[in-house]
């Protein structure tokens, strides 16, 4: 039996990529249309025929977003190579790389040679986001209360402030940063950046959340295709799926928030997960190993939690290893240097657009916003409430 | 990479609505089929859920993974049929990503989400002249009966169960007695097939080897489950009875979902006795 190593050895790639620029609508797009331009735009981008995809998988979070029951029935038609249709991953925001993960192991298993991964959302389509993040809530214990995506971040923010000490001007510097960055991104929704005094100007929806704090509401699709190297021609342009792993922390949000388990607010699971991807790449020490990271967050303290779990701030905390620049792109380990989910957040394609902006760094194709250092790095996303984590770590 | 995985325990759950909450039905079936393994929740390293996501008015993928035993391990939620989930579980078991994983279907027999119906159409061909799920599987239902003389009510059969199906599939030696997965396969057919590509015995062709040696629904179908579960609860009967009478060569189990019958997944099981 292979163990899960297995992707070590540089065996599964990631061969094609393709996101479409971010905005809150895409009128000239239904749902199936946009993962049709996506989904060929890749496998175009991997140097192949519709044919030689023998597996899709899509990654799609609730149907209420797209206001189709099912959606993968309808958006089937128009992919490349239709009849390969392997069915539709739900993980919420992490559907994404949560399909990844599962084409790679199609991959890995021998079932097939190319895998097309395919994630879109239309923020327009549906009318009811606030009563889909509703339904991510126990419906005897927590729905009572008034608990949407931005309160339940407050809820983190506050006790993050409380466990780490920092201050509001600090959860500030991160839509800074990744504003900054997202000036550079010509994919990024929003593309203006903003000072700390801006953040701390703007609206409180939930204290300590101001409206610059968190992500817009964002259409987007992307599409990835995930081969065999030994399927490729040697020119082609790979980057390594080196580690892998999800771990599950479905408790409700208060269970997550006492002494024996304080996952919502230090990010417990998500640092078991990626001591797991960690251990299948052979990363020993994080902070050193890796070049760079693409995290999702789709507010400023969910990047910080995930930071610190993810051991991007070595022994310091991440807190201050945001004040010194360290997480800047020209600093010892750039985070999110897209602009990440601050700068544009479809919510299904969010964590493979990380995947893809991760690509094009391995890739050096970046542009604008191409690291000076990019040979490994580590891309992680969030499903729900901090129920789920997925990580990857990828490397040129 | 092994070429197969192996079923080590199933359980089944079912209750009448409304007498038996869902997360109980999910666990019941999860802790028989640990049983049946002789294993503990502990010795699992994935789940993977099955289940609709539309159906119940919850996020279900996140809410329901507790009851399935995810917390604390790797997790995946696939919206299409059970054997579709099956599929995928054994595809991580065999690259090694995970040793031991429990796939989990979950379906309610009423569907709770008022829209459901509707929004389960397409929303620019089906929706305007007022398509659901249900009238669209009784269309085919009935122009399969018209032209091959089936019979219809069967095939029509509506949901009035809630139910929840649990498979452990494994990585290792197989013992006597087990259900060795030995292959594992899935097609798909775009949104509207042709009106005279209707029958899945065509579909059936294109994806699986011939001659064909298997089970289908017809052999293995429970009145009273939805059209979601009935194939979930028909792979059990179908392991059972290859675990009683064991079976050389490979039989598969063909597994069709879809408002029209798209999404086809057959699985290839051994059990020499």
């Amino acid at each position: 039996m292979r163990s899960r190593d297995c992707f070590a050895d540089g065996t599964v790639v990631i061969s094609g990529a393709a996101q479409l620029p971010m905005s809150t609508r895409l009128p000239d797009y239904s749902l199936a249309n946009l993962a049709s331009r996506v989904a060929h735009e890749a496998v175009a981008d991997a140097g192949l025929d519709p044919a030689d995809i023998e597996s899709t998988l899509l990654g799609l979070a609730p149907s209420a977003l797209a206001g189709v029951d099912r959606p993968e029935y309808w958006i089937a038609d128009g992919l490349p190579a239709p009849k390969s249709l392997r069915g539709r991953v739900h993980t919420a925001a992490a559907s994404g790389l949560s399909a990844l993960r599962l084409a790679a192991a199609q991959v890995a298993a021998g079932k097939a040679r190319h895998v097309l991964v395919v994630a879109v959302d239309l923020a327009d389509e549906a009318s009811a986001l606030a009563r889909m993040v509703w339904q991510l809530l126990d419906p005897l214990t927590e729905r009572s209360l008034p608990v949407n995506g931005i309160t339940m971040a407050a809820i983190q923010a506050t006790g993050f402030m409380a466990s780490t000490g920092c201050s509001e001007e600090d959860l500030a510097l991160v839509p800074v940063k990744n504003r900054a960055n997202g000036c550079r991104n010509p994919f990024a929704q929003l593309r203006a950046a903003v000072t700390v005094d801006d953040v701390m100007a703007s609206a409180v929806l939930a204290h300590p959340i101001k409206l610059l704090d968190g992500s817009p509401r964002t259409s987007g699709g992307a599409a990835v295709v995930v081969s065999n190297r030994a399927a490729l021609p040697a020119s082609a342009a790979t980057v390594a799926i080196a580690g892998l792993a999800s771990r599950a922390g479905t408790y409700p949000m208060g269970a997550r928030m006492v002494a024996a388990n304080s996952s919502y607010v230090d990010g417990a699971d998500l640092r078991a997960a990626a001591a797991r991807a960690y251990r299948a790449a052979g990363i020993g020490d994080p902070l050193a190993e890796l070049d760079f990271a693409e995290i999702y967050a789709s507010f400023g303290v969910i990047e910080l939690i995930s930071a610190g779990a993810l051991g991007l701030a070595g022994s310091a905390s991440a807190v201050t290893m945001l004040r010194e620049g360290h997480f800047g792109p020209e600093g010892s380990m750039p985070v999110n240097p897209s602009g990440g989910a601050t700068c544009g957040n479809p919510i299904s394609a969010t964590g493979l657009i990380r995947v893809i902006e991760a690509t094009e760094q391995l890739r050096g194709s970046a542009g604008d916003r191409q690291l000076s250092s990019a040979r490994s790095c580590v891309v992680a996303a969030v499903g729900g409430a901090f129920q789920l984590q997925e990580v990857a770590v990828l490397r040129a | 990479v092994p070429s197969s995985v192996h079923i080590t325990g199933m359980g089944v759950a079912t209750a009448s609505i409304p007498n038996y909450p869902m997360e109980e039905l999910i666990a019941d079936a999860l802790d028989r089929a640990l049983a049946m393994s002789a294993l503990e929740l502990s010795a699992l390293d994935g789940i993977v859920a099955s289940g609709n996501d539309g159906d119940e008015g919850l996020l279900s993928p996140l809410l329901r993974a507790e009851a399935a035993g995810a917390a604390g391990r790797e997790y995946l939620y696939m919206t299409g049929g059970y054997c579709q989930a099956v599929a995928a579980a054994a595809s991580i078991v065999a690259s090694g990503l995970s040793a031991r994983v429990a796939v989990i279907g979950w379906g309610t027999g009423v569907p709770v989400v008022d829209e459901n119906e509707t929004m389960s159409a397409d929303p620019f061909f089906l929706r305007p002249v007022g398509a659901t799920p249900a009238q669209m599987r009784r269309l085919r239902a009935r122009a399969l009966g018209y032209e091959e003389g089936g019979d219809c009510e069967k095939s029509a059969t509506s949901a009035r169960q809630d139910a929840a199906v649990s498979l452990i599939l494994a990585s290792g030696e197989p013992a006597r007695g087990v259900v060795t997965l030995t292959d594992w396969r899935s097609g798909f057919r775009p949104y509207l097939p042709a009106p005279d590509d209707l029958d899945p015995a065509s579909w059936r062709r294109e994806i699986l080897p011939q001659p064909f040696d298997g089970f289908d629904l017809a052999d293995v179908e429970e009145p009273g489950l939805s059209q979601w579960m009935q194939s979930a609860v028909g792979l059990v009967a179908c392991l059972s009875t290859l675990r009683d009478k064991g079976a050389a060569s490979p039989r598969w189990f063909v597994e069709e979902v879809g408002p029209l019958g798209q999404s086809m997944t057959a699985l290839a099981l051994e059990c020499v006795s």
